[in-house]
This record gives C-alpha cells, structure tokens and sequence, in this order.
C-alpha cells in the first residue's frame, strides 16, 4: 500500500517536472514545437489521407538535421473522418485540449470550410495541407494558409490547357456529384465561359463509387469532344480511362489533381492506356525523374511500405513553408511572429513543387499555378501547353 | 410508497443540477461533444418511437434529421428567419416529411419499409444535391450565427443551454404523449393491427401521426445540428448517419427514453474516447454492436433495468 | 447506342442478378435478409487477392479457395452469431447483419485501406465486335458464369428436395423439426452456401470493380432494388429484377440524364411499392390472423 502511494507521488512529481515552463505562448516549449494535424484516419476516406504521409516525413527530416531553432517538432494527429460534424470536434480537441501552436491539417475541403469559423475564432495559424476549395482562402482570413493550387487555379489551367490544343473548341466535362467534384466543377465551367465565351458541350456527372461509365462515354462519342476533361477521384478516372479504350474512344483526357499516370496505367493494365491522359500537377516533376528522387528518398526512409503517388507529396510545399517561416520567427516564438514570417514568404522554391510559393498579407493562396504531366516518347514529362504531335 | 417518490425527486433533482452545472467541468471540446450527445439522445428518442413504440422498421432517421437541418439553414440563410421560428420550421418540415414518408408505410410491411424508407431518404438527399439554388447543393449551407433576445449564442457553453432546454422541453411532451390515447393506440397498433382495428379505432392513423411525431422530433434535433455545425452538407446525412442513429436506438433500448439517451452517450463518447486508435474505430463499433445483440437484448436500458431496478423507468410498452 | 446501353446493362446487371440470387436464397430459407451480404462479395474478392499475389496460387485455385473460405465464414456466422439470435425481432436481426458487415469492412481496412487495388482479369482477351456493340471477355465471363448459377439454383430449388426443405424450414422450423429435418443444420448450410455464392460473385466482379473495403456497398442498394422489382422472395424474379437494373441504369444514365444512374435503383424501388408491391412475380403475402 505504502509503496503504491510512493510510486503514485512520483508519477506526479515526474509527470509535473516534465511539464517545462510553459512560454508566452501555447504550444511552445523549450524544445518542442506542437503542430496539430486534422486529416482522416479512418473509414473509406482514409484513401484521401496521403498527403499527410510527405507532411510526417518531412517534419521528421528536419527533426532529424537539428529542429528549429533549438526545437524538434512533435506532431499532435486527430482523425476526422472526413466529416464535419468529427472534423469540428477533431479541431477543438487540437486548439483546447491538446494546446497546440499551430494547426497544418485538412485533406478535405468540407471539413475544413466546417472548422474555418473555430480556426478564425481561435485565431491559431492554420497550414492546409490538401483541401483544394477556393473558399479556404478567398475570402482572405488572417491566419488561414493555402500552400496548393486550389480549384480554381486548377480549373483554369486544365481549361486552359485544353484550348490550347490546336482547333479545340468542344470541351466535355465529366464530375463528381459531390463537395469536391463540384468545387473542380464549377471553376473549370467558368473559366470556359469567361476566357472562352464556350459552353461545355456535355457536362455529365460519374459518381463515386461507379464501375461503370458506358451510358458517359457513349454519350461524349456522340457528342464529337475535342477533350474530355474528368474532374474524378483517381480510382473512378482509372475506370473511365479502362472503358473509354474499350469503346475504342481516343479523345484526349485531362485528369485533375491528385491523380498519377502511373496509377492509372497499373489500374487499367494495359500497356498504352495513358498515351491520351494528362494529370494537373503541381509537383516539379515526373514521380520517377529526378526532380522528385530526393523527396521520393525522404518519404521511403520514414514511411518504407508507402507507394509513391502524387497525393503523398501534395503537402510537402506547405510544410516547407512552415519550417521556413518558424525558422524566420526565430527562438522567441509567438503565433503572430509567426503568421508575419509566413506573410514575407516571397518566391520560396521549395524543390518539390514547380511553382515557388508566395504569401502576401493580402493573398494566401500560395500557388497559383501547375502543369499537366503526358507520357511524351515513353517518358513522363511536366507540359505548360500541348505537346507537339499528340 | 412515499419512500420510492422521495428517492425519485431528489433523483431528479440532482440530476437536474447535474446538468445545468456541467458546464463548469468541460473544455471548448467536450462541451462540443456534450452537445453532440444531446442532440443524439434527441434523435434516438424521437427515432425510437417509430421502432420501439410502433414496431415499425423504418431507415428514415437521417431522412428526417436532414430535412430539419435543411429547414434551418434555408430558413435562416436564404428567408432570414430568427431562430426561434427556424427551429420551429425544423420541426414542422421534419413533421411533414415524416407523414409523407407514413403513406408508403400503410402499403408495405418490414423489409420492403425498410427498403422503400431507405431510397425515399436517398432520393431526398440527392435532391438536396441537385437543387443549388435553394441547397447550395454540395458545397453546403452556412448556417448564421444564432442571437436569442439579442444575446448571441456561438459559444459551445451557450448552445448547450439552448439545446438542454429544447431537449427537455422536447422529452416532457413526448413523456405526456406516450401516456396519453395517443401513446396506447400506439402500443396498440405495435402489438396487434387487426384487433386494434377490430376495436374500432384506424391503425393506419396511428402509423401515419407515428411517423409524424418521430419526423417532427428528429427534425428538431436536425435543426439544433444544423446550429451546432454551423454548416449543412448533404454527405451529412448518408447511410453512415442512418446506421448511426439505429445502434443508438438497439444499443440503448428499444422503447425507452433512458436507454435512447444512454445509448446516444456510449456512441457518441465511444468514437471520441477512441481517438487515439482511429483504425480500430469501425471494429470497435461492430464489437459493442454485436455484443449488445447478442447479450443485451433489450440494450442499456435493459442492463439498467437489472442492475438497479429502483431506477426502474416504466418501459413504454409496459 | 442503344444496343450498347443494353448489352452493357445485361452485362452490370448479372451482378446485381447474383447478389440478389445470393440474398434471395438466403431469404427464403431463412427469413433473414442479409444487408451486409455486399461485404461478402469485398471478403471473397479479397481472399482471392491474398491467395494469389501473396500465397502465390494460380487464379483457378485462389478462386476455389475463396470459395471455401467463404462458405466456412458463412457457417462460423451462423452459428456463432445467427443462430443465438433465433427469436430476435426482424430488427435486430437486420443490425447484427450489418454489424457483420462493418467488422469484416473494419478488418479489410486495416490491411488495406489506403489502397483500391487493381485485380488481374480472368482473362486476357482483346473485346469482341458485334456490329456496333462491343463486349469484352470479362463481360461474358461475369454473364455466363451468372447464367449458370442461376440455372443451377433454380433447378435445385424447384426440382429437388433441397428446396422443399427450404420452403418448409422457413415457413415452419417447428413443423420440419417434427418431421424429422435437422433445420439448424440446414440454416447453417444455407448461410455457407450463400457466403460462398457472395465470394463467387465477388471473384467475377473485382477486376472490374477495383478492390477496396467499400466496393460492396454500391451492389447491395442494386441488389434490393432488383429484389423488389422482382418479387421479394422469388428466385427468378431477383434475376430478371437484377438484369433489369442493369439495363434501367444504363438507359437512364445514356437517354436521360448521368447524375440518375445511381439514384435509380432507387427510383424503381419507390415505383414498385407503390404500384405493385409485389413486384413482378411475387405473391400476396398472406397473413394469418
């Protein structure tokens, strides 16, 4: 008995020790830095949750060359799900409960635009790491930070592209239903309309979970389009790819971020499938050149069993970003200090991405532009306009 | 006699203390979670009516919490309502919708309700899909922040209030209904159609207010969830709602007003409590699920029951 | 486009036909209707997947072993889980179906639920021409392999003692008792039976579904739908009610509009109940007093 209350009193002298003094700041301590990460870690959205796989890998790399400034990162994870409703909660537990300093998190959009309001009200400095919605950062909120291209900067450059090819004029679009085809959707219509004074000449919807996509496909042959434009998550784009070459149909195919060739060509399994599909992306290069070699280095040592895919290293520019301005905001360390370094961050060419990163005070949409990536003669390559002979 | 009515007051009473006080206890987070429970025990209770009561096996629990989620949002949002009248508008949409849903209910039994239940909610979703200018359709609908009386209410502490006395308000009258005519011809039709008919009275009248009541109570909890998001989606309301509404009914009790409130705590804690382990969460909810069918029969409610009988709440159908 | 939409909706819709067959077998002779069984179809596809690119067996035997797999995963659910809840009300049995459903998708996702994973096709054949319709070989693998079932099943329900059993141990377990059938034993056959029907469905689906944990749950709401356009209960009305789906869809989706393909299923389900409820070849239930 004796013994149990002695152990007991110094498991609390232990536990009370160990918590430092606490800086001005929350979060902060002498050695560590807390960083909370929303993303979903359970259910069917855990095929979304990737890009927090570069993020980990990276804030692992630098824990490892020495810390910022004297201190190593320690990453706080909550799953949400991919919900709103356990995204809200997943973010409170991160600012009240697990008293972190900053939050890099969110893969998909709803869930984020559901938390924006706790964020704001908070007024923690918030990194996206995936949620491409163009509502994240436009309207501009003071400690809200989006590192990627989002829907609309992806809209415009997949129509864009798609003009650019010689005599184009009929553009098909085929979406998803839902939250995230809808926020690729409605840019890309715009854009059209806008730049182009078009109209898609078919606008169909191919909804997650289908396998089938002979009522779209025969739809757009009959509509004689000059490019389709698939605004699908990579299974279902895989799929449509498998049975447009099953009907036989060559059109030109542009996929929107987040999906690789490579995947696709591995999910339809035959060897010419992806010679007409081209991928927005925002990486510096093809995933087995070597501009990506050191990040696909990076993530192997830390993560060995992961794939490299696309998603993996969508976040790695916004967790440069971060470490960049941490670094700036130096050893005395306050969230303000902090969300200023992030607004001088000018042209940061982060390696990973092909386009440097920029934050203004008035602008914190940070890329705002990509590149399609084509097999062209074998290889896969990053192309600002269509290539010559395809 | 007197003995029992004494330890059941200051029961209340400490109960009632119990959870006006909690709020000095919880963080931004768990009050947040607090309020998710109560808007759950809402919705199983009003759920539970439709299965424990009436016996009738209808998916529409996330029908009707979305339809009343939509009322809010719309309302407020695109017509500006104040709350009050929103949250009342939840309740009369939700209301509605639950005796368009009782029609089909009089032609069909069992599986093929809960079959046509099923579609006619999925159907509704995707109406709220494709009907951007009213829903906003997949975006989502913000929700304004709530003033009652020129106070506003956005502090998770403050909706709790809110919410505990919609709650409680809500449960008073559905405890008054279920003793009522209206509660026995329930029971009545649940237990054997043909000789409630045979009395004279119109089961199909009492599947149809059924239906009605349980739309307009989880239509209320669907406008208080709507407050709490701040935000409607129509992904809110899918199959994953559906199936969570009903372990809460099974897992809780059917038929019971405690168990539909301890049912909604374990569910709604459970996930919260498993963070740390989120790949085990789908796992762990099919274990409790399957352990409560298979040892607990009549759910927590029924473990309550045994384990301390002078809590003993007359079951609805007793 | 028309004879596409059809061959393509024949070719969909002996899926669903399968998934409906394999829940209707179990229904009749159980009363129970499996709402996990698209979780089935996930379980046997992976079990093929495992057998084959991690054990390294030829897809023949994989196939096979999925199968018995499959039917042992049916009988250990049946008589672990099922059979306790023999006196259960329809509602409860309907959850611990879906709890099943949940655990195996739970257990699939810890292996691999970062994944959707591609499956080698039966086989590697270029499509066929007819004309203007062009069917590819995994097409007249997944409807010739259904038809055949589906013959097979009929026939023994219909022909044999088999499905006398049936229709007596689901209308009265108490009276087939008395007359000598060892109806547990029967229920549990039945439940491995219609696993096993479930892993034989999902072995013909997964090249062209993808593989992932969630890939059964399109093929239940089809499957209820062809059900109920059918005749709830009726062998060959879950067939034609599962070609009919195939084929509702792909019209819907090429002549009306790509956003109702998946809400389809759906619509003909409203349709039916309030029409006629018994669907296409069912019959009045007829209830005792």
């Amino acid at each position: 008995m004796n013994r149990g209350v002695w152990a007991a009193l110094a498991a609390i002298l232990c536990s009370i020790t160990q918590i430092s003094p606490l800086r001005a700041e929350t979060g902060v301590t002498d050695d560590t830095i807390r960083i909370g990460v929303f993303a979903p870690l359970s259910g069917s959205a855990l095929l979304f949750g990737k890009g927090l796989i570069g993020v980990d890998a990276y804030y692992r790399s630098v824990n490892e060359s020495g810390g910022i400034n004297g201190r190593k990162i320690e990453l706080v994870r909550e799953d949400d799900g991919c919900d709103p409703a356990k995204g809200i909660a997943a973010i409170k537990k991160l600012i009240g409960d697990d008293n972190v300093f900053m939050i890099h998190g969110g893969m998909c959009s709803n869930v984020v635009m559901a938390g924006l309001p706790e964020i704001t009200r908070a007024g923690i400095p918030y990194m996206d790491i995936a949620a491409a919605a163009s509502q994240i950062s436009n309207p501009i909120r003071p400690n809200v930070f989006q590192p990627l291209p989002n829907t609309g900067v992806v809209g415009r450059t997949m129509i864009d592209f798609a003009m650019t090819k010689p005599n184009a004029r009929k553009i098909a679009i085929v979406s998803h239903s839902d939250e995230w085809g809808k926020s690729n959707h409605d840019p890309a219509v715009a854009r059209l309309k806008e730049k182009y004074n078009l109209e898609p000449v078919a606008d169909l919807a191919l909804e997650r979970g289908s396998t089938d996509a002979t009522p779209q496909i025969l739809k757009l042959r009959n509509a004689g389009a000059d490019v389709i434009v698939l605004l699908l998550y990579p299974a279902e784009a895989a799929i449509f790819v498998r049975d447009a070459m099953k009907y036989g149909v060559k059109t030109p195919m542009l996929c929107s971020q987040g999906t690789s060739l490579a995947e696709i060509e591995e999910r339809v399994g035959t060897p010419d499938a992806v010679a007409n599909v081209y991928t927005f992306s925002a990486l510096a290069g093809a995933l087995d050149g070597p501009e990506m070699a050191p990040w696909r280095d990076m993530v192997a040592k830390y993560f060995p069993q992961q794939r490299p895919e696309e998603a993996v290293f969508n976040g790695i520019g916004g967790a440069i970003a971060v470490v960049d301005a941490l670094k700036l905001a130096g050893r005395d360390l306050t969230r303000e200090g902090f969300i200023a370094a992030l607004n001088k961050t000018t042209a940061l060419k982060t390696g990973v991405l092909s386009v440097p990163i920029t934050f203004t005070p008035t602008e914190h949409a940070g890329v705002s532009s990509g590149g399609m990536m084509t097999l062209v003669g074998g290889k896969t390559v990053l192309v600002a306009s269509w290539p010559v002979g395809k | 006699m007197s003995d029992i009515v004494t330890a059941r007051r200051l029961t209340a009473v400490a109960l009632a203390m119990g959870l006006i006080g909690l709020p000095l206890l919880t963080n931004d987070y768990s009050q947040y979670v607090v309020n998710t429970i109560l808007i759950y025990s809402l919705v199983t209770v009003g759920f539970n009516i439709l299965l424990g009561y009436v016996g009738q096996l209808a998916f529409s629990n996330a029908t009707f919490f979305g339809a009343g989620a939509y009322a809010m949002a719309i309302g407020m949002s695109r017509y500006g309502l104040p709350f009050p009248a929103a949250i009342l508008l939840s309740a009369v949409v939700g209301g509605l919708v639950g005796g368009l849903v009782g029609l089909p209910a009089l032609r069909v039994r069992r599986y093929a309700l809960a079959i046509v239940t099923l579609a006619i909610g999925e159907l509704l979703r995707w109406g709220y899909i494709h009907t951007p200018w009213l829903t906003a359709g997949s975006s989502g609908l913000e929700v304004p922040d709530i003033s009652i009386l020129g106070f506003a209410v956005v502090e998770e502490k403050h909706k709790y209030f809110l919410f505990l006395a919609l709650t409680a308000v809500t449960f008073w009258i559905l405890r008054n209904i279920m003793r009522s005519r209206l509660g026995r011809g329930f029971v009545a039709t649940r237990d054997n159609e043909l000789a409630t008919a045979a009395l004279g009275l119109s089961p199909s009248h009492y599947k149809v207010a059924a239906f009605a009541l349980s739309g307009a109570v989880v239509g209320l909890a669907g406008g208080m969830f709507a407050v709490l998001l701040g935000r409607v989606e129509p992904a809110s309301f899918d199959l994953s709602q559906l199936l969570l509404g009903f372990s809460m009914v099974v897992v809780g009790g059917l038929g019971s007003l405690l168990g539909s409130v301890l049912g909604a705590v374990l569910l709604t804690a459970l996930p919260e409590l498993l963070r740390n382990i989120p790949g085990l969460e789908e796992i762990a909810f099919s274990v409790l699920l399957i352990g409560c069918l298979l040892f607990l029969p009549q759910g927590l409610a029924g473990l309550v029951r045994r384990l301390l009988p002078s809590l003993h709440e007359k079951l609805f159908w007793e | 486009m028309f004879a596409q939409l059809f061959i393509s909706g024949l070719s969909n819709g002996s899926i669903y036909a399968l998934a409906a067959l394999g829940m209707t077998v179990l229904f009749r002779a159980t009363t129970v209707v499996n709402f996990g069984f698209g979780e089935m179809f996930m379980a046997g596809a992976f079990v093929v997947y495992v057998l084959l690119k991690i054990v390294g067996l030829s897809y023949i035997v994989a196939a096979l072993g999925a199968c018995v797999v499959l039917f042992g995963l049916g009988a250990v659910i049946e008589l672990g889980l099922m059979r306790r809840m023999e006196n259960a009300p329809h509602l409860s049995l309907a959850m611990m179906t879906i709890a099943i459903s949940f655990l195996l998708k739970g257990i699939a996702r810890v292996f691999w639920g970062r994944e959707v994973l591609p499956m080698p096709p039966i086989f590697n054949m270029p499509p066929l021409e007819f004309g203007d319709v062009i069917v590819t070989a995994q097409d007249l693998v997944i409807g010739g392999a259904t038809l055949a079932l589906v013959i097979v099943f009929l026939l023994v329900f219909r022909f044999s003692w088999l499905g006398k059993i049936a229709q007596a141990a689901s209308q009265t377990p108490r009276g087939a008792a008395l007359v000598g059938l060892n109806v547990p034993k029967f229920r549990c056959t039945i439940w491995a039976v219609s696993a096993a029907m479930g892993a034989f469905g999902g072995i013909l689906v997964a090249p062209v579904t993808l593989l992932y944990p969630d890939m059964g749950g399109q093929t239940l709401t089809r499957a209820f739908a062809a059900m109920t356009l059918g005749g709830f209960g009726n062998l060959g009305g879950a067939v034609v009610g599962g070609l009919a789906m195939g084929v509702i869809e792909q019209m819907v989706g090429g002549y009306v509009d790509t956003s109702l393909i998946d809400v389809a299923g759906y619509i003909v389900i409203i349709a039916v109940l309030l029409l006629r409820p018994t669907g296409l070849f069912g019959r009045k239930e007829l209830v005792r007093v």
